[in-house]
């Protein structure tokens, strides 16, 4: 069993690693979808030495995401929330919702 | 929240004015009892000498005018001590009765009186504090606020004409009214009270917005990182996830782009005979060493292309066999990976079923493997028993949408069908014999085609450079196995690869086939249908021989070749020296139209990498060609509008290639070639 979930880590971790490492990614967070805690996070915002920052990135996004859930159970009580990508000037937020986890990407959007 | 406060607010000064009122009610009632002087209370003025009052009153106004309109003024001023605009408002009381009230009669003068007074001492306050007087107020507005607003105002009124009536009534009736305005205050304080108690749970929430946002979302501490992260749970989620966000970054084109900013792109214009290599796709981890041993595009996405590979030499832990799936649009990462004990020499996606993926191994074995299942195979046949104990190069899904069975072919002639639902024992066990005696009785098959329209017979292609049609089943003057009657000799080494033209348009072409072999050439034959060949061969007769159309002689051993699913005229080939060819056979039959090498792969090795062994056509379109080789790379080229693309098909091409197949074979097919049919 630990054989397995260890190697489970493994591939979760090379899985995260190669996302991180894809050129245009600055930062990849997992949150805990009921709570917002942080499970993860690498890139730019956590290397700053700057816990302040995730959390904080944190606290928006899973603001943002709550938001956004409201608004797609106001519209439809069966809908869920699939994919959210909010492009800015500067660069894209990928979120994947999960009925756990969330998966947060964000990344430089192509120059156009 | 500020239209909350100006609730209150509101609220407030409407409490404040009655208060007020309050106040004013109990003053009055206080100097009416009191019956101090005439002028003092509005009561006092309806007194038992009312009507003498009055009287003197009419003679006031008619005779003097003025004093006579003063009188109610000046009361008016005394009853309403608290209002600022007293004055002010007054004296507009005053003009306005100067001026119009003189023609009207004793009693409208008095009601007049009566109703300005009422009029001015419930509901000025309110004014006040609603909006500043202005020169444009008039009193007439204020009437009308009275009689519309506040339901309690009409009581006033009654009890107006009541104390008309009877003097003792504003006594017994002023408790009441002093009841209800308490009642009215309580009410508006408990609304008040309550407003504000709300704000303060806004502000509160808010409060505990701003905490949440600090508070809850905190970093978890290594301890719950790792119950959660060790959850298969979270393992699923993370390997989904991630898919998907690999392939939202992937996606080359921004949805965003603005063509009017002018981009200085200088795009070759992919002209219509153009390849364009797109996307290579190699994994790292899983591709490492391993030879491409087979392609195929899915027929119900076009996006998906599966490859084979063998073993990893320097990897023995890993599984020898192994099948992915990529995606185009998702370039580092293949959509699924299959597992197998044995390398896997040729797999397919069933065209019958979007989920399965069919295989065959080195080890004989014939697996199927399903894309919602785990990596694992979801039936193989077994290692011993009926099925294939030799490698199996050749697996064939046939049969329509509801029948349907694999026909797989293994190397030592042994041809098995089986059941999709069932990998235990073959349906049906064929062993195919050499049909010439003399040689070795075993028939080495390395590729088998099925045409199209018929799922009993078939072509083998064979080692020793033979291609030989077999029938599935016992037929009228023909035996199950090898149709012993003829066979299509004119290669000189192994058939790597057999290919019948697929059946799209209005001619049919599903005759002809096209062979590469190792001997460095790709032939084009036509195939005999199998009825014509048991009637015009006499029994016992010498075996026919059958020549090719065309003979297209390379500079290199070909691997494989196979026609393009939508236009007529059109094949690809890959060779030994790493090359794709894409031939138009109604342009020219002598040198291709176009011929690439794929990029190599940074720090593949260079030498003797370069072979490519397949190739696959995306079937729907035609756009694509996917070839792969000893370097484990996969590399999809894109093909211009004149060899690919189902829109490009020029009307012409179904009737040059026809004009081109007849002239092969009258031009004594026995020897046509290449350059005989380019004479013609």
């Amino acid at each position: 069993m630990t054989q397995a979930t260890s190697i489970a880590n493994e591939e979760i971790e090379a899985l995260l690693s190669r996302l991180q490492t894809k050129q245009s990614v600055q930062s990849v967070l997992v949150l805990e979808r009921q709570t917002g805690s942080i499970i993860r996070s690498s890139g730019n915002i956590a290397s700053r030495s700057n816990e302040d920052l995730v959390t904080e990135y944190a606290g928006m996004v899973w603001n943002f995401l709550k938001s956004a859930e409201t608004l797609v159970s106001g519209m439809n009580e069966d809908d869920a929330l699939k994919l959210l990508r909010v492009r800015t000037k500067m660069h894209e937020l990928c979120i994947v919702p999960d009925p756990k986890f969330l998966l947060i990407v964000i990344h430089d959007t192509p120059q156009a | 929240m500020s239209s909350r406060k100006e609730e209150i607010l509101a609220k407030r000064a409407k409490l404040e004015a009655l208060k007020r009122q309050r106040e004013l009610r109990r003053d009055q009632f206080s100097t009416s009892r009191s019956g101090e002087t005439e002028f003092a209370s509005p009561q006092a003025v309806r007194g038992p000498a009312r009507l003498d009052d009055i009287d003197s009153l009419i003679h006031e106004i008619i005779g003097e005018g003025r004093p006579g309109s003063a009188g109610p003024s000046s009361k008016k001023s005394i009853s309403r001590p608290t209002s600022v605009l007293s004055a002010a408002e007054s004296n507009v009381s005053e003009h306005t009765s100067a001026q119009y009230a003189v023609p009207l009669t004793e009693s409208s003068q008095h009601t007049l009186a009566t109703i300005s007074h009422q009029v001015l001492t419930t509901v000025a306050p309110r004014v006040i504090y609603d909006a500043p007087p202005t020169a444009t107020k008039e009193i007439v507005t204020y009437s009308k606020q009275v009689q519309t607003t506040e339901s309690w105002l009409s009581t006033g009124v009654g009890t107006d004409d009541i104390e008309v009536d009877a003097e003792g009534e504003p006594a017994t009736k002023n408790p009441e009214e002093e009841q209800e305005l308490k009642d009215r205050i309580k009410e508006l304080e408990d609304e008040i009270a309550a407003l504000q108690a709300r704000e303060a749970d806004a502000a509160d929430i808010i409060q505990d917005e701003k905490d949440s946002r600090a508070a809850k979302v905190r970093e978890l501490d290594d301890e719950e990182k790792q119950v959660i992260t060790s959850t298969t749970e979270f393992a699923d989620f993370i390997e989904r996830s991630t898919k998907v966000m690999e392939r939202a970054l992937d996606q080359d084109y921004d949805i965003l782009a603005d063509y009017g900013l002018g981009h200085s792109t200088s795009d070759e214009d992919s002209g219509g005979r153009k390849i364009k290599e797109t996307i290579q796709f190699y994994s790292d981890r899983w591709s490492k060493k391993r030879i491409v041993s087979d392609i195929h595009f899915s027929p119900k996405f076009p996006e998906l292309v599966l490859a084979a590979y063998t073993k990893n030499p320097s990897a023995p832990h890993d599984p020898n066999g192994l099948v992915q799936v990529w995606n185009l649009h998702l370039h580092d990462r293949p959509e699924y990976i299959f597992h197998a004990q044995s390398d896997v020499l040729t797999a397919r996606f069933s065209p019958y079923h979007p989920n399965l993926i069919i295989g065959g191994a080195y080890s004989g074995q014939v697996l199927i493997w399903d894309t919602r299942a785990k990596s694992q195979s979801v039936l193989r046949s077994p290692l011993t028993g009926s099925g294939h104990s030799h490698p199996v190069y050749s697996v064939q899904v046939v049969g329509t949408q509801n029948a349907n069975n694999i026909v797989s072919c293994s190397t030592d002639g042994l041809v098995c069908g089986w059941s999709m639902d069932m990998l235990a024992n073959p349906l049906e066990v064929l062993e195919l014999t050499s049909p010439s005696p003399g040689r070795n009785d075993d028939l080495a098959p390395t590729c088998m085609a099925f045409p199209h329209s018929d799922p009993t017979y078939f072509l083998v292609g064979t080692e020793e450079g033979g291609v030989y049609p077999c029938h599935r089943y016992d037929r009228a003057g023909a035996k199950a196995g090898v149709e012993p009657r003829i066979s299509y000799r004119g290669h000189a080494g192994p058939i790597m690869s057999i290919d019948f033209h697929p059946v799209k348009g209005p001619v049919d072409f599903g005759d002809l086939v096209l062979s590469a072999s190792l001997d460095w050439s790709v032939k084009l034959w036509k195939a005999r249908p199998p009825a014509a060949t048991a009637a015009a061969v006499v029994p016992g007769a010498q075996s026919l021989v059958a020549t090719p159309l065309m003979d297209f002689a390379r500079e290199d051993v070909v691997y494989d070749a196979k026609w393009s699913p939508v236009k007529p005229g059109v094949f690809g080939l890959v060779d030994g020296a790493g090359s794709l060819e894409v031939w138009d056979l109604t342009v020219d039959v002598e040198v291709p139209i176009a011929k690439v090498s794929p990029t190599v792969r940074a720090g593949a090795t260079s030498l003797l990498t370069r072979s490519l062994n397949k190739l696959a056509w995306e079937e729907t379109d035609g756009r694509r060609i996917a070839v792969g080789g000893l370097d484990s790379t996969i590399t999809i080229f894109e093909v211009g509008g004149d060899l690919g693309g189902v829109e490009g098909v020029r009307g012409d091409e179904w009737g040059s290639m026809k004009k081109l197949i007849g002239k092969a074979e009258g031009g004594g097919g026995v020897f046509g070639n290449g350059g005989a049919a380019a004479s013609a």
